[in-house]
């Protein structure tokens, strides 16, 4: 399964919505719900998913979900 | 900074703003994302919109901004009040409904900066061809400064006016009671939709100095945006919700604080453990604690953090609110904090909620509807509500108010309530 695949399966169960369509592009403005304190929950449950830990400049540079994969590509390069 | 000897206590946010474009006409005024305003250029574009309500021969004394977080939404607002107007900030988020019932309630004609608006105003907007070199006197003379309107218990907003006194008390408190020390250097974070009375507080406490207001974009991450804004501007003020602190937590200690004398927290409950761990990334900051309802201006007591004091004093970890700023007096009424004096209103827009007053031989005190005890110190210390209100990121929501609103819409039985998840 690729790394977008987890991601939304990840943000699938935070929003408890199996629905989600999720792909690169997505962003918060495309969710209704998805606010700060969403966004801490996707993070961390991805962090816990990937067992990695992001920093705050890469938390600072996530806009969209390929955001996301590509700070998780760039961990296990 | 503008001395207080040189001001009239008559004047109007908008005027003292143009008496520190006046002194410090080359110094940052707003910056917003990559963009940074002078003085001069903010106060260029102040008189656009300043000019706009002349043009139009406006003597409203209640003008409605919709704010779109831009310059414009900034300097219109600047421009109501400069030109003696109550401004009354409208948030876009907001249904046409209640954007309506609030202009309705607010008695509001004319709107700046809208255009095809669903909410029945008359729309004013201002292009460069507008722009001349004229001074601004005060067109429109009358004691409101702004309007802000918050959750009602009865299925409408309540609004509320601040008048020059309540403003200009709560600012000579701020600036000038020698509690802390602001100046034309200062960088204040401007974290706050200009619905939220707040945002005075971030926007008008560097402006009326000199200093920079630093607005943070309204994103719907607001605390990424915040922790950016923080990273990259050398903000030597920051004034917060307890609740944004939360998210910032986790990632503290990578931001670089150094630069931040103050941190200001309002808006919700302050706890202890959270100021401690704040406190160690900001080595060289005074952090306070405020109060307020928005009926007694923005914050009306204050508490000084310190981690001995604030220990011995927090209560399930909850830090006081502390003691009421000069000028506000209280008394306790079954445990419910009610508030008179300069920064305190003494009713609501058009009479309403007389039932929020409290008529007594030392005279009419506003009914905050926080239960608070009194500590040995004399500190006060917040324990709960006496109502179903309940704060969402620092706003207030009467659940009431919710009720009434769904129950006009849904047959049936059913009761939102504070217990209730």
């Amino acid at each position: 399964m690729d790394n977008l695949t987890q991601i939304e399966a990840v943000i699938r169960k935070v929003f408890k919505d199996d629905s989600l369509i999720i792909d690169a592009q997505t962003s918060a403005d495309d969710i209704d719900g998805w606010d700060s304190l969403t966004h801490l929950q996707i993070i961390t449950e991805i962090e816990k998913h990937f067992s990695v830990k992001f920093t705050l400049s890469e938390l600072l540079d996530v806009n969209t979900v390929g955001d996301i994969d590509r700070i998780i590509q760039q961990k296990f390069a | 900074m503008i001395e207080r000897s040189e001001m009239n206590k008559e004047l109007t946010l908008g005027q003292q703003f143009l008496a520190s474009a006046d002194k410090f006409p080359e110094h940052d005024a707003l910056v917003m994302e990559e963009a940074t305003y002078s003085y001069k250029t903010l106060k260029n574009t102040v008189r656009k919109w300043y000019n706009v309500l002349r043009d139009s021969n406006c003597r409203d004394h209640r003008i409605g901004v919709y704010f779109t977080n831009d310059l414009d939404s900034y300097a219109a607002l600047l421009a109501i009040s400069v030109y003696g107007g109550s401004f009354v900030p409208l948030n876009p988020d907001y249904p046409a409904s209640r954007l309506h019932s609030i202009c309705k309630e607010a008695g509001i004609k004319v709107v700046l900066n809208v255009t095809d608006n669903d909410f029945g105003c008359q729309e004013l907007n201002a292009d460069a061809s507008t722009v001349d070199s004229i001074e601004m006197p005060p067109v429109v003379i009358q004691p409101g400064s702004y309007v802000m309107f918050t959750s009602g218990t009865t299925g409408g907003p309540k609004g509320v006016e601040i008048n020059h006194e309540h403003i200009n008390s709560f600012f000579d408190f701020v600036m000038r009671s020698g509690k802390w020390d602001f100046d034309e250097n200062d960088r204040v974070l401007q974290a706050f939709e200009l619905s939220f009375d707040m945002s005075i507080f971030s926007l008008f406490l560097p402006l009326i100095s000199g200093g920079c207001s630093v607005v943070v974009p309204l994103n719907k991450i607001r605390f990424v945006e915040i922790a950016k804004a923080l990273s990259k501007n050398n903000i030597t003020v920051v004034i917060l919700v307890p609740t944004v602190l939360n998210f910032l937590l986790p990632y503290v200690d990578e931001l670089d604080l150094t630069s931040v004398r103050f941190s200001f927290f309002a808006g919700d409950k302050l706890l202890h453990s959270t100021c401690t761990k704040w406190a160690e990334q900001l080595p060289n900051a005074e952090i306070v604690n405020m109060y307020g309802p928005t009926e007694t201006t923005i914050a009306s007591t204050y508490y000084p953090w310190n981690p001995i004091q604030s220990a011995k004093d927090a209560q399930n970890d909850i830090v006081p609110i502390g003691l009421p700023f000069n000028g506000v007096e209280y008394l306790i009424d079954e445990e419910e904090l009610c508030m008179r004096g300069s920064q305190v209103i003494s009713a609501y827009l058009n009479e309403a909620n007389e039932e929020k007053f409290l008529n007594t031989d030392r005279g009419r005190f506003y009914r905050t509807g926080d239960l608070v005890a009194k500590l040995e110190n004399g500190n006060l210390i917040f324990k709960g509500r006496k109502d179903h209100q309940i704060k969402l990121n620092g706003y207030r929501i009467e659940l009431n108010e919710l009720n009434a609103f769904i129950g006009a819409r849904i047959k049936g039985t059913f009761y939102l309530h504070p217990d209730n998840h």
